[in-house]
């Protein structure tokens, strides 16, 4: 199998030198970027097939995952574990997001899930997501709200379990799991979208 | 905020010196000493004027002891002139008088400058000046029936409780502001330090080969942390809620001290992850839940030697909450473990003791799960 093409994303130099040394074989580190509109401007010239970005760099980490999310898969790292902008990114379209703390065989593992398309979730933003999911349902308005077993799966994954050991509890394939993430990830677009939509409209904004 | 309450109470001034120059006018009939009555609006426009410019170059020099104590005694002597101002028998006719409305400005000023307990003495001075002008205007003492003592002890008591309630609103305003200012000084070096140390402590951690320097790093980002995201606060002498606005903050720093103790004695890692909406719990039950907690990672280390460990807590059925302690450790038999059986029992014990409810779930080879449920509040 061809390596994966990867551009680090952060301001510490230092800090992509050891994500660089931790990612070894199976990886091609393909560019580099300290800021937001540089990590865009070589994601557009290498088009790597991942972006692993920080979420605090100047610029934010965000405007990278919303210039390239449609072309390319990015995972957030970052060292914060419980905030709002983490959100907002994943919501971005961010296809997931690891704490800088994450031990490197662990990040491996899930940069090589990431670039194939599945998405990164650790227990930490499912909590956040299942947060959002309990603050939307008290919230009027329309909003699509997670299906039970929606809920079940992404409770298992804040909860520490694997997607295997989640498949292997309820039964089901562990490309099922899988599939309930996703649908996790895109009813969390589609809320925030209509969020948006919702507040523009009341507010006149066209 | 005090500000805020020393504009009212400069607007309070402005109204009642007008009040007072119509009572004038509409009482001048009565008056048997009209020169007295002018000299009382001058002395009320006179510290009017000069409490306003004073407010004007800075609003909290109205509150030092001399600028508070001229103002009552002025209000006082307003108050006690009444009883010379009018014409004998004009006490307790219910007709207006001038000294009613004015000095209470300095009864509040009072109360701001000096809490409750000085506004209510200043409430005292005004009307006991108040009696006194009653009694001067021509009520002896032997005259005085249980309808005039009730009007007299109404009025007084009518100051005390305004520069009482006045100075009590100072004081919980006075608290608010300086938590909020503290809370904003966190937030300032929570950003500062987030970026600048957390990142660096993770860098260490993950860049060296000395596991010793990597525990230390971890440590210490853990506690930099417990410092930055809700702990009692430092600046204040305060508790400041966490965003939550409950005592969440207590449940999770409970949780990452018994998670370094775990990281520091087996050498592996816990992920404490606690939602922010959990509903405020009991200190009995906090203690609980953080005592379970403890002795599963207490377990999970030293019998399942797990090597990460993650604890969850959401808030459960609007009313309690749910945690749960997973660990990769090996786990165990519950039927014929008996350390095992030991640790399970004593969980359950403590979760019972205030009404929950523990489900212990473990595998020979792949791990152990424990769930709890809890109530807000303890079934006593």
């Amino acid at each position: 199998m061809d390596d994966i093409t990867v551009v680090l994303a952060d301001d510490h130099e230092i800090w992509r030198n050891g994500v660089r040394a931790d990612l070894g074989d199976g990886f091609e580190v393909v560019g580099e970027a300290g800021t937001a509109e540089d990590a865009i401007a070589v994601i557009r010239t290498t088009r790597p097939g991942l972006v692993v970005c920080d979420l605090h760099m100047p610029g934010g980490g965000i405007q990278v995952v919303k210039a390239c999310a449609d072309e390319t898969k990015v995972v957030m790292l970052t060292v914060s574990e419980a905030e709002r902008d983490l959100l907002d990114a994943v919501a971005a379209g961010a296809i997931g997001y690891l704490v800088k703390s994450t031990p490197p065989d662990e990040l491996r593992t899930a940069l090589m899930r990431a670039a194939r398309g599945e998405p990164v979730f650790s227990p930490e933003l499912a909590a956040l997501v299942l947060g959002e999911f309990r603050q939307l349902a008290k919230a009027a308005g329309p909003v699509q709200p997670l299906t039970e077993r929606e809920r079940e799966v992404l409770q298992l994954v804040a909860r520490g379990h694997t997607y295997r050991e989640i498949a292997g509890q309820l039964h089901i394939a562990e490309k099922t799991v899988e599939n309930h993430v996703r649908n996790i990830l895109g009813k969390l677009h589609l809320n925030r979208k209509q969020e948006l939509i919702r507040y523009a409209l009341e507010h006149g904004i066209e | 905020m005090k500000r805020g309450i020393l504009q009212g109470i400069g607007l309070l001034r402005w109204l009642a010196l007008a009040m007072l120059v119509v009572t004038v006018l509409v009482t001048r009939h009565s008056l048997s000493r009209p020169g007295l009555a002018l000299g009382v609006a001058a002395a009320a426009l006179a510290v009017t004027v000069v409490a306003t410019w004073r407010y004007r170059k800075d609003p909290l020099r109205l509150l030092t002891p001399p600028t508070v104590v001229v103002e009552l005694l002025v209000g006082a002597g307003i108050s006690l002139a009444d009883g010379w101002t009018y014409k004998p028998g004009h006490a307790f006719s219910s007709a207006q008088s001038l000294g009613g409305a004015w000095p209470l400005a300095g009864v509040l000023t009072a109360g701001v400058a000096w809490g409750p307990v000085g506004g209510g003495v200043a409430g005292l001075v005004i009307g006991g000046a108040r009696a006194g002008a009653d009694f001067a205007n021509g009520v002896s003492p032997s005259h005085v029936g249980a309808s005039q003592v009730t009007s007299m002890v109404t009025t007084t008591a009518l100051y005390v409780i305004a520069g009482a309630v006045v100075g009590r609103v100072a004081v919980l305003l006075d608290r608010s502001e300086r938590t909020i200012s503290a809370a904003r000084a966190r937030d300032q070096i929570a950003r500062t330090l987030h970026d600048g140390v957390l990142q660096t402590l993770a860098i260490v951690e993950r860049g060296t080969d000395d596991p010793a320097l990597a525990r230390l790093a971890r440590e210490q980002e853990r506690s930099l942390r417990e410092f930055l995201f809700g702990v009692p606060d430092v600046f204040a002498g305060d508790t400041v809620p966490d965003r939550a606005g409950g005592q969440v903050g207590t449940c999770a720093i409970a949780f990452r001290r018994a998670a370094g103790r775990f990281e520091t004695a087996f050498g592996g890692k816990v992920s404490v992850i606690v939602a922010g909406d959990v509903p405020p719990l009991t200190p009995d039950v906090t203690a609980a839940l953080a005592g379970a907690v403890g002795e599963a990672l207490t377990n999970a280390g030293k019998h399942g030697e797990a090597r990460h460990v993650t604890v969850y807590m959401e808030p459960d059925a609007d009313k309690g909450a749910f945690c749960s302690i997973k660990d990769d450790g090996s786990g165990f038999d519950p039927r014929d473990t008996p350390e095992g059986f030991g640790i399970t029992s004593s969980i359950r014990a403590r979760i019972a003791e205030v009404g929950g409810r523990v489900e212990i779930e473990s595998v020979p080879g792949a791990g152990t799960d424990v769930r709890i449920w809890v109530d807000r509040s303890t079934r006593g």
